[in-house]
């Protein structure tokens, strides 16, 4: 007979931290399904295709990049990953994520999310920021420009509210903005463009219900996150005459409550306490609101989660105590924090100035080198043209030649439509030499072009012969993008030219 | 549960229908019975015995004289052989008398009955610390004490929760004494100068709840309270609060309540009415360890491992032998202990073994901790040996309830880290 002898008590609720984690890999893999059928219906089954990879390469490198860790540092792999949970980490990065990221961007984002956001920390239970978190933000930062061209899927709500300038006060405005997405009611289904598993505000939801109910999460993070951010917006919306939905898009959109329900409530790093868990939750719906107006940036959500992660400590030290006594000085808190907030977001709120995409107020120009162009700089084929017509009228043949501009090459934010600038340049066929260029269609914007609808500009053109193709002519100081779009016109006109 | 504090109790898995309607046994001592020479944590005792004596049931050997009296009687009759050091369920070797029973349970009246009806209340006080009634509940606290400082008393409060997972002897001592518990009652609420008495009752004895309430019809200065089937719902505070929505300070004198296990009315008036001092118990022994899971009626200083033998044995080769309940009972590195006057339960459990988690910081010990600490956070602090932060954080306020030990998803021994940052405290003001 032996007696086993360890401290009182011998009792153990069922509940493990795996049942835990199992309940919020449940949640995650709905979510999941959701992006998986919706892309597959909405734009076909490459998509659909596509966001499964998506999903298999962030799970697979956290997977893999643990499994690594545990092999170098001699320890059991299975038994090992059972508690860490990299999957987790995973799923929540994917669904962070849009369907056209770059698969290596993607597997980066998580190989640091698990290294450097998680088991250098001392692994699953000592990091300080969310793992997901910091991939999301490697993947953003890193990789910004890394997407794939052919999962193109339109604009996301808050980059198209981020050239509204994060205010919408006009309601025709508002009409053509919401039709843009099917409506609110759409927004909150979720079938838009936006990040895999941050649309579907009413999945998320009811995955925050399970979750709630099964004690997997707090629902006091994402009812005072959501309850904040709502708050907030109301008072940006009221004293601006903002648009009556205005507040709705806020929590809507750009992964706030996927953010609330998954990110803010990983225990690990949130505080412990519940008006720890409400401080938290407040702070970071007042960091989203003001990183969307003042930085206007439509990742607010995400870099508040980052920032608050940071804060927990301090928050943990404020609530510290004997609850019970504490209650009325941790009620106190709260709406000190609360209040804080709504000033805050009403003092940036009054410096808000609606925009209106459509009016053609345009990025600023995007700096070039300041160089002497020349026709043979190999920059100029950038500017892809082709000759349209040919019309010979005696020793003078017209040709309408079609050539990208700038915001074909440059303006990747697809809510803009830009054309070709098309360009009639009449040609001396015995000479060889440049007659006249004029504009047929100026497909460039107005700023960006603005030199180049010189008269001036254009006349420096004149004259010029096949000869100076090879002589390297200056054409421009300081030259812009039109006057490398028209001057890779004339290059194509006069190659067609010495054929 | 509010908004900002947390549930600080939690249903738990009682296990009760292992023992709640089994035949009750009665077991017998051996040769043997060992009366440990403690009360309530002090073993400063006067011997009133020596040896080759030759005692009774009933014959007081031993009196607490200090700040409180509390007298100790023999259980069986038969002759003095001496005081020997053995583990005690406080987990410390202590002095016990070792008496050699003579199996003839010849019984001596230490002290007269008394008529609750006609006795004043300061009769009926001195009665009680005369008939050495302790608190039943599990603490021992000497049950006169209360009465003799109680002041603006309303309420007399018979905790009969018994939230402990696995115990049922306080259900089955009250459903086969009804009549005992309004006596006992009764008296306590005229020693108090109360107007009423409530017995707590969990909502989820309905049989008991029935019983109670149709021998109540004619008392009707005595009501049944249910409460809800929650942990540590048995605790003072908890059940305070349930019943009257209010929290005091120190004592629940502060709010005019004086709380007393049922089983301590029961004893109390069984002082009374055949003037017996407490020398047998109504104990549960229970758990997936014992082969026959029993309520049994046991002598005072009969050796748990005849108890044990006496239920079949245990039914593994490995098992955590626990005194009292499996939350806040403590486990035994042996049988050699005996049951004393405050064992309500033995509990035998096969012991569980799980991976090691790291903690998840999800809070679930702070949210049910019933005193409304923040055990993670003392776990924190004591691994960083931080006085004051523990001081800040109260960690001394813990009841040892083992509540967050129990809840933690990663399975950490919570409640151990908290007693350490107990002791730390206590080391650094010494
Ligand atoms: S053992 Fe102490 S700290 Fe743990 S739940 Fe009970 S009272 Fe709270
Ligand atoms: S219950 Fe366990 S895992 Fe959760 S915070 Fe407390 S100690 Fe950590």
């Amino acid at each position: 007979m032996k007696f086993i002898s360890k401290p009182a008590p011998n009792y153990r609720d069922k509940r493990s931290t795996q049942d835990i984690m199992m309940d919020v890999t449940l949640a995650l893999v709905v979510v999941a399904l959701f992006a998986i059928v919706f892309n597959f219906m909405q734009y076909g089954s490459a998509y659909g295709i596509r966001v499964i990879l998506v999903i298999l390469v962030a799970v697979g490198s956290s997977v893999l990049t643990e499994v690594v860790w545990f092999l170098l540092n001699k320890k059991p792999v299975l038994s090992s990953l059972a508690v860490s949970f990299p999957w987790v980490t995973g799923l929540i990065l994917a669904l962070m994520c849009q369907v056209n990221v770059s698969l290596y961007a993607l597997s980066m984002g998580s190989i640091f999310a698990i290294l450097f956001g998680k088991l250098i920390f001392g692994g699953f239970g000592h990091n300080i920021f969310n793992p997901a978190g910091v991939g999301r933000a490697v993947v953003l930062t890193g990789f910004a420009s890394a997407v794939v061209v052919d999962f193109a899927t339109g604009a996301t709500p808050t980059s198209t509210m981020n050239a509204y300038g994060w205010l919408i006060n006009d309601a025709a405005l508002g009409e053509t903005f919401l039709s843009g997405f099917g409506g609110l009611s759409n927004l909150f289904i979720g079938s838009y463009a936006g990040a895999l598993g941050e649309t579907s505000t009413l999945t998320l939801i009811l995955v925050g219900i399970y979750l709630s109910w099964r004690k997997a999460i707090d629902w006091r993070i994402p009812v005072a996150y959501i309850g904040t951010l709502l708050l907030l917006a109301t008072v940006v919306g009221l004293s601006n005459q903002a648009v009556v939905w205005y507040p709705l898009f806020h929590i809507l959109t750009g992964g706030a409550v996927f953010g609330a329900i998954f990110m803010l409530t990983d225990p690990v790093t949130s505080p412990t306490s519940m008006t720890g868990r409400i401080i938290f939750a407040v702070g970071a719906a007042i960091i989203t609101m003001v990183i969307r107006l003042k930085a206007n940036l439509p990742e607010g959500v995400l870099f508040s989660i980052l920032i608050m992660n940071m804060l927990t400590p301090i928050i943990e030290g404020l609530t510290d105590g004997q609850q019970i006594k504490r209650q009325t000085k941790n009620m106190r808190s709260i709406l000190v924090v609360l209040l804080a907030g709504v000033l805050l977001t009403f003092g940036l709120g009054n410096m808000l100035v609606a925009k209106d995409p459509n009016a053609k107020v345009e990025p600023e120009e995007p700096p070039i080198s300041l160089k002497q162009l020349a026709l043979s700089d190999a920059s100029l084929d950038e500017f892809v043209g082709e000759i349209v017509s040919k019309s010979a009228d005696g020793d003078f043949t017209t040709y309408n030649v079609k050539v990208a501009g700038y915001g074909e090459l440059y303006a990747t934010d697809d809510y803009y439509t830009y054309t070709d600038n098309e360009l009639a340049i009449v040609v001396d066929t015995v000479n060889k030499k440049l007659i006249s260029i004029t504009y047929v269609t100026f497909g460039d914007t107005p700023k960006i072009g603005d030199k180049t609808k010189d008269e001036e500009y254009l006349a420096t053109f004149k004259d010029m012969d096949l000869s100076d193709l090879q002589q390297d002519v200056d054409l421009l100081s300081g030259a812009t993008y039109t006057s490398m779009s028209i001057a890779s016109a004339v290059k194509i006109v006069m190659m067609d030219l010495g054929n | 549960m509010s908004l900002l504090v947390g549930p600080m109790q939690q249903h738990l898995n009682g296990h009760k229908d292992l023992t709640d309607h089994n035949e009750i046994i009665e077991v017998s001592p051996s040769k043997q019975v060992l009366i440990p020479l403690v009360c309530y944590g002090s073993n400063e005792l006067e011997l009133l015995v020596k040896e080759n004596d030759k005692i009774k049931v009933g014959t007081k050997i031993a009196l607490r004289n200090d700040k409180m009296i509390i007298p100790i009687f023999s259980s069986v009759s038969g002759t003095v052989v001496k005081v020997v050091k053995n583990m005690h369920d406080m987990l410390r070797p202590v002095d016990h008398l070792v008496v050699e029973n003579d199996f003839q349970y010849e019984v001596e009246m230490p002290f007269n009955p008394l008529d609750p009806e006609k006795a004043s209340p300061e009769e009926l006080i001195d009665f009680m610390m005369n008939a050495g009634i302790v608190g039943l509940g599990g603490a021992g606290f000497p049950a006169y004490i209360k009465y003799k400082f109680a002041k603006d008393i309303h309420t007399v409060l018979i905790n009969g929760v018994e939230c402990e997972p696995y115990i049922t002897a306080d259900y089955r001592n009250m459903t086969d004494n009804i009549d005992k518990l309004i006596v006992g009652s009764k008296a306590m609420m005229k020693m108090a100068n109360a107007k009423e008495v409530l017995i707590a009752i969990k909502e989820t004895k309905q049989d008991l709840i029935a019983q109670l309430e149709s021998a109540l019809k004619d008392h009707s200065e005595i009501k049944v309270v249910k409460v809800p089937d929650v942990y540590p719902m048995g605790w003072e505070r908890t059940v305070i609060y349930q019943v009257f929505k209010k929290r005091y300070d120190r004592l629940p004198g502060e709010i005019g309540v004086v709380v007393n296990n049922s089983s301590t009315a029961i004893a109390f008036a069984n002082a009374l009415l055949n003037g017996a001092p407490i020398t047998q118990k109504m104990v549960t022994v229970s758990g997936d360890g014992i082969v026959k899971p029993s309520n049994i009626l046991v002598r005072v200083g009969t050796p748990v491992s005849e108890v044990v033998a006496a239920l079949g044995g245990y039914n593994a080769e490995e098992v955590n032998l626990i005194a009292g309940g499996p939350m806040m009972g403590k486990t035994m590195p042996n049988d050699t202990f005996v049951i004393t006057v405050s064992t309500n339960a033995i509990t035998v459990l096969r012991p569980q073994k799980f991976p090691d988690v790291a903690c998840l910081r999800c809070g679930r010990c702070s949210d049910t901790c019933p005193a409304g600490l923040q055990p993670v956070r003392i776990n924190e602090f004591e691994k960083a040996r931080d006085v004051d932060s523990l001081v800040k954080l109260s960690a001394l306020d813990c009841i040892e309830c083992g509540m967050c030990t129990y809840v933690c998803p990663s399975r950490l021994e919570v409640t151990e880290g908290v007693r350490r940052a107990k002791r730390l405290i206590m080391a650094k003001k010494k």
